[in-house]
């Protein structure tokens, strides 16, 4: 086992020491693969940010209740009291008629106007704040909404949902978009590297020929080729996060000061630790996967009757 | 027997019949040489042993195992019972002299611990203890023959195949060549080994299968 671990090692420094002696393409593979990496990467870091400031605007969503007329402030509590029960609702708000007054008061301007009025005409209002997972779904939303608008004490249940409804489309559709822009870069990295391995193999055929009439499987020749191929992914996946990060840090303060000026606090994330590490990974598993298959293809003009010695 | 040749030929995709109707049986033990003008299909008769190439026709049969259906995956298996001395000596010019004779070993996955011991056994026989660390490039064509042929014989194989191993030497660095697979065919080991240089097979007295135009001529001991 020991001596396996130290034949392993001994490969992987050995391919290291190999990319380090063709500087030129090794580095430019390893751009091409970094950049290839860099942009799906990049994009689910930015929808991870959208989903979070939508998630945050979610929170503040709020089903507004109005309650008939002649239902008073008492029957609102104790109504405000049961629905607290209710699965779906996290918290509820009451707001008189007096309390809505002032504020419509201050709103609007028309305080004289409103001054003048002898009976308060504004119903008793109830803010019902969805529990998230209700939040989330916009048909679950529906049926909420539904329900509570067939409360009798309930006159009108109200909650703009198109948009909602709008966005998380919108937003399911492009989370589509950068799995097929991930899937199809991800097919340029291992073509990438398929085409280094491919001229690696090209570069060793002597070696490869020696080793294999001394009896070298093709299991220990492709070792050092899949090694070569995952460390390129390697790398490559290390650079994409380092390139996440510059363009991050590049347009956090802007994006920050912009929505600032829309009165919201909102902080552009990097992409987290997790999201880092499966990128890494990818690029990894893409490189040996690549290797794999072209070390195959290419390994069979070494067989009998295939090799001019 | 170690080597066994029913009615074998040969025939190159290009159309070149190389090998016509060829039949032989090498002893285990034995050392043969195998002569012929240049293009007679000596190398392609040692092709077919290592395989590195099939036979179109006839079977052939090396250490009890028929070459004819021999899966792909077995085959470095097969060839670590051979040691193979080529011509051109066939050396990775980047590794170092005990790397290259310590290769066999390496891929066979010997124990690190008794391979020290082994290569130098083996350097030592060929008489270069002195040059393991030097790099093949360094050393005269002679020498580097004799780490390929320390080479071949490192993981102690039964069969030694050698193709026209001098064929780059002079008379003097031959000589002590073939004196060396003498002393490995005294030890044991069944050699065979391709050359057009009868001086050498007169002076060891061996059996000699000699080949023209891809037929085999009748077979003499001790003379051509
Ligand atoms: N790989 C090959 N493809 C086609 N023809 C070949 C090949 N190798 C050898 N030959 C032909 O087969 C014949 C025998 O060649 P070879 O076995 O190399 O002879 P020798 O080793 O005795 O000089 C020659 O005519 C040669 O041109
Ligand atoms: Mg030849």
């Amino acid at each position: 086992m020991f001596a396996w671990f130290i034949r392993h090692l001994q490969t992987l420094v050995g391919s290291l020491g190999e990319l380090s002696r063709n500087p030129f393409s090794t580095i430019l593979s390893v751009s091409v693969i970094a950049i290839a990496l860099a942009l799906p990467g990049g994009l689910f870091a930015a929808l991870e940010n959208i989903n979070k400031f939508t998630d945050e605007f979610e929170h503040g969503a709020k089903i507004s209740l109005f309650l008939s007329p002649e239902i008073n402030i008492n029957e609102a509590k104790s109504l405000q009291t049961k629905l607290l029960n209710h699965q779906s609702i996290k918290h509820i708000e009451l707001i008189t008629p007096e309390q809505a007054m002032e504020e419509f008061k201050s709103r609007s301007g028309l305080e004289d106007a409103l001054n003048s009025l002898t009976k308060n005409p504004l119903p008793v209002v109830l803010l019902a704040f969805p529990e998230e997972e209700t939040a989330r779904s916009p048909a679950k939303l529906a049926d909420l909404i539904n329900e509570l608008g067939k409360l009798e004490q309930v006159e009108l249940s109200q909650f703009d949902l198109e948009w909602i409804k709008r966005l998380t489309a919108l937003l399911e559709l492009i989370t589509r978009a950068v799995w097929v822009i991930a899937f199809i870069l991800g097919l340029g990295v291992f073509l990438v590297i398929g085409n280094t391995i491919r001229l690696a193999i090209t570069n060793h055929q002597e070696e490869i020929r020696i080793i294999k009439l001394i009896g070298g499987t093709d299991a220990f020749i492709r070792r050092s080729f899949l090694y070569s191929g995952m460390l390129q992914g390697l790398i490559g996946g290390l650079i994409a996060i380092l390139i996440i990060f510059i363009l991050f840090s590049i347009i956090s303060t802007p994006t920050s000061s912009l929505s600032s000026m829309y009165g919201i606090t909102f902080n552009l994330d990097p992409l987290q630790f997790l999201p880092s590490l499966v990128l890494i990974c990818s690029g990894a598993l893409t490189g040996w996967l690549s290797a794999r298959v072209t070390v195959g293809v290419y390994l069979r003009q070494f067989e009998p009757g295939k090799s001019n010695i | 027997m170690l080597i066994e040749f029913s009615n074998v030929s040969k025939r190159y995709p290009e159309g070149h019949e190389a090998l016509r109707d060829i039949s032989f049986v090498i002893d285990k033990g034995e050392m043969v040489f195998l002569s012929g003008h240049s293009g007679a299909g000596k190398s392609t008769l040692l092709r077919l042993v290592t395989l590195i190439e099939h036979a179109t026709r006839g079977q052939v049969i090396v250490n009890g195992q028929n070459l004819g259906r021999f899966k792909r995956r077995n085959i470095p298996y097969f060839r670590r019972q051979i040691g193979m001395v080529f011509q051109d000596h066939k050396l990775l010019h980047n590794l170092s002299v005990f790397d290259n004779v310590a290769l066999p070993l390496i891929v066979s996955g010997f124990h690190p611990r008794d391979l020290r011991r082994r290569v130098h056994a083996a350097l030592d026989k060929v008489g270069l203890l002195n040059r393991d660390r030097a790099k093949p490039i360094t050393l005269s064509g002679g020498e580097q023959q004799r780490v390929g042929i320390a080479r071949a014989v490192v993981n102690r194989p039964s069969l030694l195949v050698a193709d026209e191993p001098t064929g780059n030497l002079d008379a003097g660095l031959s000589d002590e060549i073939f004196d060396l697979f003498h002393d490995f065919n005294y030890h044991g080991v069944t050699v065979l080994v391709a050359t057009h240089d009868l001086r050498h097979i007169k002076r060891l007295g061996k059996r000699n299968l000699n080949l023209s135009e891809g037929r085999l001529n009748i077979q003499a001991e001790g003379t051509d």
